[in-house]
């Protein structure tokens, strides 16, 4: 795959409490290249996260909010250094992670552990549960004596809510899709980790078990003293969390503390994800939007990615890129003419 | 008198492995064909899709009916001869299946199938059928350019609407919708919701539709069919029943549902942070309610004896023997 990444000179994001971040992320840009056509080739780039930076501190439940296709998984894959992002900066507790070698790479996933999207797909069907959670604390932990990796997968397994009795000895076909889940987050938790990113960790669950999911690591997170970064195209959600960074085609709209930012959106793309959410309300889903509406999310050549599909946009927004600005205490947006002024 | 597709007492059994419970246990729904709407529910393995496969008559083994009818207009679609499921299939009732987004042809362009089945159902030459066609895409909100896109070239959500269009090409009476929305980002989802309610309304199109998320039925559907454990434990109208949940597995979808309005503080207690849940190959069997095992109200007589559903009010039916 031809990746091409680059650093700039990026603006300082969050800053609100004097403590040091865990991970500091300054202008991370991740292009693809792409071919087209059958005989003739054309290459072009593909945006797929384009000059992003922010910061997240110990302790902290951050989700990244995106719609199919705005670059948050590569986000993550850039964090955990599985997708080569060579010259941008992507810090864990001020070390670059791109100069990491064979030993500190090693040490950088004990520390950071990531549970993948799909729960029927992201376990191997070939091992049980033991032997799932047990390799990475084998070869992570350097923990081998049998009796303890037994016992420790024991206690992993009632952390996650599991009946270790019971599901030790299973393989995955043998579980539902909730405590696969569940098997997934004991195998990221099994090293012992200080931040795990959890990618869609909820997306193919029933609504109930999404829920369950969703304050389990929560709880992991006060319990363990984790830091949470969630990634998740649903901005209901992404309420459970303290922080939300919005994304748009690779780049970030807006961000600031999930409470805010739900009751009060500035950045206009939030506006519309959330009108266009379902919700019980019946006075207000009337679903009147155009049925004609076009499903492209086209990206223009210059000026705010956005512009092409907001209804406020002026010509500025056509011309040059807003960028990410501190609009009211901890909450930053990318907009020249942001909503809810008055009520942040 | 209007005419219904009726599900009468229906049972499919797909009796593979250790599993023994049947998909689909006496479920009975009426869907007039004047432009009722209908939305079913359910977690997944509660027997949804096996509900939309079964009015289709599209059962294959190891899956059978063991019980029960499915009629269209009075006559037994499950007994229909090849001839006359041609002439039922698509032409009378049309479904969407779940993974519409993969099920186009990827070497075919945009327009090919829906010119294909006018070609064959209709008999009509390729000229007049390229028209219909390309009136058909129009409708359904695809631009002329891209009629000769190949599937990977469309976005999800115009593949979708493809299938749609596809869908309707016959002039259906109803359509079911098999979660149709659900590998959509939501502002798209919205656009096919709104399209679909459009279709249902003018063309006084009768809709099934069948999804997770109980929350997308807001304002699409009227009425609401509740499965779980492959029964239907609440029917009613949408409205009283989002609003006033009698079945306790209602309450608890309802509970559970995360939208923007909801404090998510507020949920917290319904989270059940320890691994209990139920599976298909699971749900116990026998003259039981298969709900009892994770019902907070669960009785004595919910482990004896299986509820009947039973009318509340008029058109408002539960399966609980709390109201019995």
């Amino acid at each position: 795959m031809g990746i091409v990444s680059q650093v700039s000179i990026a603006p300082t994001t969050v800053n609100e409490s004097g403590r040091d971040p865990i991970l500091e992320v300054r202008g991370l840009r991740v292009y693809f290249s792409k071919e087209s056509g059958l005989i003739i080739k054309k290459r072009s780039m593909v945006k797929a996260v384009d000059d992003i930076s922010f910061d997240i501190y110990p302790g902290e439940f951050v989700t990244i909010v995106g719609e199919t296709g705005s670059g948050k998984t590569t986000v993550a894959r850039c964090l955990m250094g599985l997708t080569k992002s060579h010259d941008c900066s992507i810090k864990y507790k001020g070390k670059e992670i791109s100069d990491m070698g064979g030993k500190e790479r090693i040490e950088h996933w004990r520390r950071v552990q990531m549970v993948f999207q799909d729960p029927y797909e992201s376990l191997n069907p070939m091992q049980n549960v033991f032997k799932i959670i047990s390799t990475p604390m084998r070869l992570l932990t350097k923990e081998s004596n049998p009796a303890k990796l037994r016992e420790k997968v024991a206690s992993l397994l009632a952390e996650v809510g599991l009946d270790a009795s019971e599901v030790m000895n299973r393989f995955p076909h043998q579980l539902s899709g909730g405590q696969r889940q569940r098997v997934n987050i004991a195998r990221a938790l099994a090293p012992g980790p200080e931040l795990l990113i959890a990618d869609e960790p909820i997306t193919m669950l029933d609504a109930e078990q999404r829920l369950n999911i969703l304050f389990l690591l929560k709880e992991l997170k006060q319990k363990r003293n984790l830091t949470v970064l969630m990634i998740t195209h649903d901005l209901a959600s992404a309420q459970i969390s303290d922080r939300m960074l919005i994304m748009y085609l690779g780049k970030l709209v807006e961000t600031g503390p999930s409470r805010e930012l739900v009751s009060a959106p500035h950045h206009p793309y939030v506006e519309l994800i959330m009108e266009s959410a379902p919700n019980l309300n019946f006075d207000k889903t009337i679903l009147n939007a155009n049925p004609l509406a076009t499903d492209d999310n086209p990206v223009p050549e210059k000026g705010c990615v956005y512009q092409p599909r907001c209804k406020y946009a002026t010509r500025e927004c056509s011309e040059t890129t807003p960028k990410l600005e501190e609009f009211s205490k901890g909450r930053f947006v990318a907009c020249y003419n942001p909503l809810n002024t008055k009520a942040a | 008198m209007t005419e219904k597709l009726e599900v009468e007492d229906l049972q499919v059994r797909f009796d593979v492995g250790k599993r023994r419970a049947p998909a689909l246990d006496g479920v009975s729904l009426s869907v007039p064909l004047d432009g009722y709407t209908l939305g079913i529910v359910g977690e997944s393995g509660s027997g949804k899709t096996t509900l939309g496969m079964s009015v289709m008559n599209a059962i294959e083994p190891p899956g059978q009916v063991t019980r029960g009818r499915v009629s269209y207009a009075g006559k037994n679609v499950l007994e229909f001869s090849d001839k006359e499921l041609r002439a039922y299939r698509w032409e009378k009732v049309s479904m969407v299946y779940q993974s519409a987004m993969n099920s186009l042809n990827p070497v075919k362009r945009a327009i090919d199938p829906i010119v294909e089945v006018l070609q064959e159902h209709r008999q009509m030459p390729k000229e007049e059928a390229l028209e219909v066609a390309s009136k058909l895409l129009l409708d359904v909100g695809i631009k002329s350019i891209h009629f000769r896109d190949y599937p990977h070239e469309l976005s999800g959500g115009m593949r979708q609407r493809v299938v749609i269009a596809l869908a309707l090409a016959l002039s259906p009476r109803l359509l079911i919708a098999d979660e149709p929305t659900s590998a959509l980002d939501v502002v798209t989802q919205k656009n096919i919701l709104s399209l679909l309610k459009q279709k249902a309304s003018i063309q006084g199109l009768s809709l099934v539709f069948i999804t997770h998320e109980i929350s997308v039925l807001n304002g699409l559907v009227d009425h609401v069919a509740v499965m779980y454990a492959g029964e239907i434990v609440e029917q009613g109208e949408l409205r009283k029943v989002l609003s006033d949940p009698k079945h306790p597995y209602t309450e608890m979808l309802l509970g559970t549902l995360l939208t923007l309005d909801t404090d998510i503080n507020k949920v917290a207690h319904q989270a059940v942070v320890s691994g209990r849940e139920t599976r298909a190959d699971r749900i116990p069997v026998g003259n039981l309610c298969k709900f009892a095992g994770r019902c907070k109200y669960a009785f004595d007589r919910c482990w004896k004896e299986r509820p009947e559903a039973r009318e509340i009010e008029k058109n408002w039916w539960v399966s609980c023997h709390k109201y019995q």
